[in-house]
C-alpha cells in the first residue's frame, strides 16, 4: 500500500431515491360515494361541519405532535370515481369546495380513486427496467404476507388469487371423499392474536375482463401509502399533484391529475401521518386498510428517508406504517 | 459432527458484552453462484432486464472493474424454528432478505440473509405486530434461549438446505431465486458449456473468545481451513474459518464487531463468485488434462473458459477496507489467486501449445 486512501465509487451503482416535501399531518376531509355526490337530498354542508369539530388546529397538532405554531397540515379529499363516474370534475369539484368552506374548512387536494388504478404515465421501460403498471400493481408488489406458522422458505409463499388475511384461513371443508366421514369444522385462526381471534380475509382484486378490477379497500391503501409518501417508481414520486383552476375544470374524471392541488397557500400533500375523519360505516373498509398496511413492505430507503427527516424536525414517528394513520369515526 | 454440545441454558453461552439489548445478533446467509443459461455474454441492458425482479424498484449497475448489475432486495416472511447444532427448536418472525446479480454479463448469482436477532420474548402472545418485523427488513427475532455458535453451527453443518425440514430453509429461497432468474425469457438456455452450481454458506458472529471445538474441521471432508487473528476492535474482522466441504458446498464462518452487514453480504457475494470460478476452471482443467497431448491441439473445453471466464477474476474488488483482511486471509491460506494463476498459467500454455502446433501445420 502506498499510504493514500483511494475513494472509489460509481454514481449509477447506488440508487437514486428522490425526497418528497412532508407536512406534518395529511387530513382527510371524509370520504363519500359518487351517489352521495349525486344525490341532491345530502346535506354537503351539514356534513362538513361535523367533520370540522374534529379538524381544529389544535386538536391537528396534537395529533401530529407538534406544537401548534409550527404545524404543516394539509387537507384533501379523494373522490370516488372508480367503480362509476356520473358526474364529472366541473360538478363535483365546485360543490366540494363550496359545501367545505361553508363549514369554514379548506380543501387542498382533490385526488380520484380511478387514479390509483390507472396506468402510470412518465417513465418508460428504460435499459430494461419496468416501471409498475399502476399504483395498485406497484403496491400490491410491495406485499409482504404475514407468514403463518411453519413458513419456513422451503415452498413459495402461497399466492390466495387476490385475498389477503391476518392469520391462517379455516381448512376447506371441499375435498369430501365417499367412505370418509367430513373433516370437523376448524376455527380460522389470527396470527398472534391476543387470546382470540379476529380474523380478516379482505379481497384485493377480482379478475374482470381483461384486467383487474382493485377492490375499495386496496385502493384506499394505496390512498393512504401517497399520503404517508412512501411511493416511488424507479427512485422518482409516484405521483406529484398538478395545480388546477377550479374555474377551468374538466368534464370527466380521466382528465383530473390524480392528485389535484387546489389553488392557496397548501402545506405538502403528503405527510408524516395521516388523519382521515369519516362516517362510521367506512370503519370495515378502514380495518381492511389497517391491516393490508401491516403487510407492505415499502422501499427502505424511502422508510428510512423518511424516518431521519422526522428526527430532524424532532417529531416523533413510529416505524410501523398503520400506526401512522388515525382514524375518527363518526355515528349517523 | 459433536461440535460444542450448544444446550443453549449454559451460562458460558451468555452473549459478549456490548451486544445491544442482552440478545446477541447473527448474520445467516447463502449464496448460489451459477453460469447464466446464455450462449453469449449478456449486454448491460440484458443483464439488467433479467434482474429487474420487482416492478417499479432500481436496478444497482456498475461498470468497473467487471459489469455487475444487481436486483433490488426481495423481502419474504418466515415464522419457523432456526437452525440449531443441538436440536433445540427456537421458534423465530421475521423476514429473509435476497438479491440476484449478474457479473461479467456470464455469471448469476441469487443470495439470501437474514440478521437473527436472538433473546426475544418466548410467548408469541407478545411479539410485536408484523408492520414492526417490516419496518425492519431482513431481522428474524427469535424467542427463548439459543446460542449464537449453536444457531451458526446448526446453520453451517445442515445436511441440505432444500430438504423438507421444518427449520428457516434459506437455501430454498436462494434456489428458487437462481431458478427464477436462469428461466428469464431473455436467456437463450444454450450455456456454451455445463457448469455446476454451488452454495456458499456464511455467518457473522460476534468477536468474543473462541470457542472451544473451533475452528477445527467441521465434516470429513473438509480440505481447507483458513483463521486469521486480529485484535478486536470497531469494524474489525477476528476470526474466519472457511471450509470446503464437498465438491459444491462451502462454509464461512466470520467472528467480527461493527462491520456493515450489507457488506458482510457482499463480501461473501465475492468470495463465492471467485471461488466457483476457481471450482469452475478447475473441473474443466482437470478434464481437459486428461484429454491433453492430442499433437498440440487446445483442448477443446478451454476455449469457453478462456472467452467467458477468464476476464471475470477480480478478486475483492468491491470490498470495503474493514473486510479485506478476510480476502487477505484467504489469499494466504488456501491461496484463492495462486490457484488461480497456476490454473490460468496452465490454460495459457497449452495456448501457447497449440498456436506453436498449428505454426508447425503451417510449415509443412
Amino acid at each position: 500500500m502506498t499510504g493514500v486512501d483511494v475513494v472509489f465509487g460509481e454514481t449509477s451503482a447506488t440508487d437514486r431515491t428522490v425526497e418528497i416535501p412532508l407536512s406534518h399531518l395529511s387530513v382527510e376531509l371524509g370520504h363519500l360515494y359518487m351517489e352521495d355526490l349525486a344525490d341532491g337530498s345530502v346535506d354537503l354542508s351539514a356534513y362538513f361541519g361535523r367533520i370540522a369539530s374534529w379538524t381544529g388546529p389544535d386538536q391537528l397538532a396534537d395529533l401530529a405532535r407538534v406544537a401548534r405554531s409550527r404545524l404543516r397540515a394539509s387537507t384533501c379529499v379523494l373522490v370516488d370515481d372508480y367503480a362509476a363516474a356520473p358526474l364529472g370534475p366541473d360538478v363535483v369539484v365546485p360543490r366540494l369546495i363550496a359545501a367545505a368552506r361553508s363549514a369554514g374548512l379548506t380543501i387542498d387536494y382533490i385526488a380520484r380513486e380511478s387514479g390509483c388504478a390507472a396506468p402510470l404515465g412518465g417513465a418508460g421501460p428504460l435499459a430494461g427496467l419496468q416501471p409498475a403498471a399502476s399504483l395498485a400493481d406497484l403496491v400490491e408488489s410491495l406485499i409482504v404476507a404475514d407468514p403463518a406458522a411453519g413458513f419456513n422458505g422451503s415452498r413459495p409463499p402461497a399466492h390466495e388469487n387476490g385475498w389477503l388475511c391476518n392469520g391462517v384461513r379455516s381448512p376447506a371443508g371441499g375435498a369430501r371423499q365417499a367412505m370418509r366421514a367430513p373433516a370437523a369444522w376448524q376455527p380460522p385462526v389470527e396470527n398472534r392474536a391476543h387470546r382470540h381471534s379476529i380474523f380478516l380475509d379482505v379481497e384485493i382484486w377480482r379478475e374482470q375482463g381483461p384486467g383487474r378490477l382493485w377492490s375499495c379497500p386496496f385502493l384506499a391503501t394505496v390512498w393512504q401509502l401517497l399520503r404517508l409518501g412512501q411511493l416511488r417508481v424507479l427512485g422518482q414520486p409516484a405521483v406529484t399533484p398538478v395545480g388546477i383552476d377550479p374555474d377551468d375544470l374538466p368534464a370527466t374524471w380521466a382528465q383530473f391529475p390524480t392528485i389535484a392541488r387546489l389553488p392557496g397557500r397548501a402545506a405538502p400533500f403528503a405527510a408524516y401521518r395521516t388523519l382521515s375523519v369519516l362516517d362510521g360505516r367506512f370503519l370495515p373498509v378502514e380495518h381492511a386498510v389497517r391491516m393490508t398496511l401491516g403487510q407492505v413492505a415499502v422501499d427502505p430507503i424511502v422508510a428510512e428517508q423518511t424516518l431521519r427527516r422526522a428526527g430532524r424536525e424532532n417529531v416523533p414517528l413510529p416505524a410501523e406504517l398503520p400506526d401512522r394513520v388515525g382514524h375518527v369515526f363518526l355515528g349517523g | 459432527m459433536g461440535v460444542e454440545d450448544g444446550g443453549g441454558a449454559e451460562p458460558g453461552d451468555a452473549p459478549p458484552a456490548g451486544a445491544a439489548g442482552g440478545g446477541s445478533r447473527v448474520l445467516v446467509g447463502e449464496v448460489r453462484t451459477g453460469l447464466l443459461a446464455h450462449s453469449r455474454a449478456l449486454t448491460e441492458p440484458e443483464a439488467t432486464a433479467v434482474v429487474a425482479l420487482r416492478p417499479g424498484f432500481q436496478v444497482r449497475v456498475s461498470a468497473r472493474p467487471v459489469p455487475h448489475t444487481v436486483s433490488p432486495d426481495l423481502t419474504l416472511g418466515v415464522h419457523c424454528p432456526v437452525p440449531s447444532a443441538s436440536g433445540a427448536r427456537r421458534d423465530g418472525l421475521g423476514t429473509v432478505l435476497s438479491r440476484a446479480s449478474v457479473t461479467g454479463g456470464r455469471l448469476v448469482q441469487a443470495s439470501t440473509h437474514a440478521r437473527i436477532i436472538l433473546g426475544g420474548p418466548r410467548s408469541v402472545g407478545r411479539r410485536r405486530p408484523w408492520a414492526h418485523h417490516l419496518a425492519h427488513p431482513g431481522g428474524i427475532e427469535v424467542g427463548g434461549r439459543l446460542s449464537a455458535d449453536d444457531l451458526a453451527d446448526g446453520f453451517l453443518l445442515a445436511e441440505t438446505g432444500d430438504g423438507p425440514g421444518t427449520t428457516l430453509d434459506l437455501g430454498a429461497v436462494c434456489g428458487r431465486l437462481l431458478d427464477q432468474v436462469q428461466e428469464s425469457p431473455i436467456l437463450d438456455q444454450k450455456p456454451p458449456f455445463r457448469a455446476r452450481r454451488t452454495r456458499f454458506r456464511f455467518v457473522l458472529l460476534p468477536c468474543g473468545p473462541p470457542s472451544a471445538g473451533e475452528p477445527v474441521c467441521h465434516s470429513g471432508s473438509a480440505d481447507t481451513d483458513t483463521t486469521s487473528d486480529r485484535s478486536p476492535a470497531p469494524g474489525h474482522v477476528c476470526r474466519v474459518g472457511f471450509v470446503v466441504a464437498g465438491e459444491t458446498v462451502r462454509t464461512l464462518r466470520i467472528h467480527g464487531s461493527g462491520l456493515d452487514l450489507v457488506s458482510v453480504v457482499g463480501l461473501c457475494e465475492d468470495l463465492a463468485l471467485h471461488d466457483w470460478l476457481l471450482t469452475t476452471v478447475q473441473h474443466v482443467v482437470a478434464g481437459s488434462r486428461v484429454r491433453a497431448g492430442g499433437g498440440g491441439r487446445l483442448p477443446s473445453q478451454l476455449k469457453p473458459v478462456i472467452d467467458h471466464l477468464l476476464h471475470v477474476w477480480m478478486p475483492a474488488a468491491r470490498i470495503g477496507e474493514e473486510l479485506l483482511p478476510v480476502w487477505t486471509g484467504l489469499e494466504q491460506r488456501p491461496g484463492f489467486s495462486r490457484q488461480w494463476e497456476s490454473l490460468v498459467a496452465w490454460i495459457r500454455d497449452q495456448l501457447a501449445l497449440s498456436l506453436l502446433a498449428g505454426l508447425g501445420d503451417g510449415a509443412r
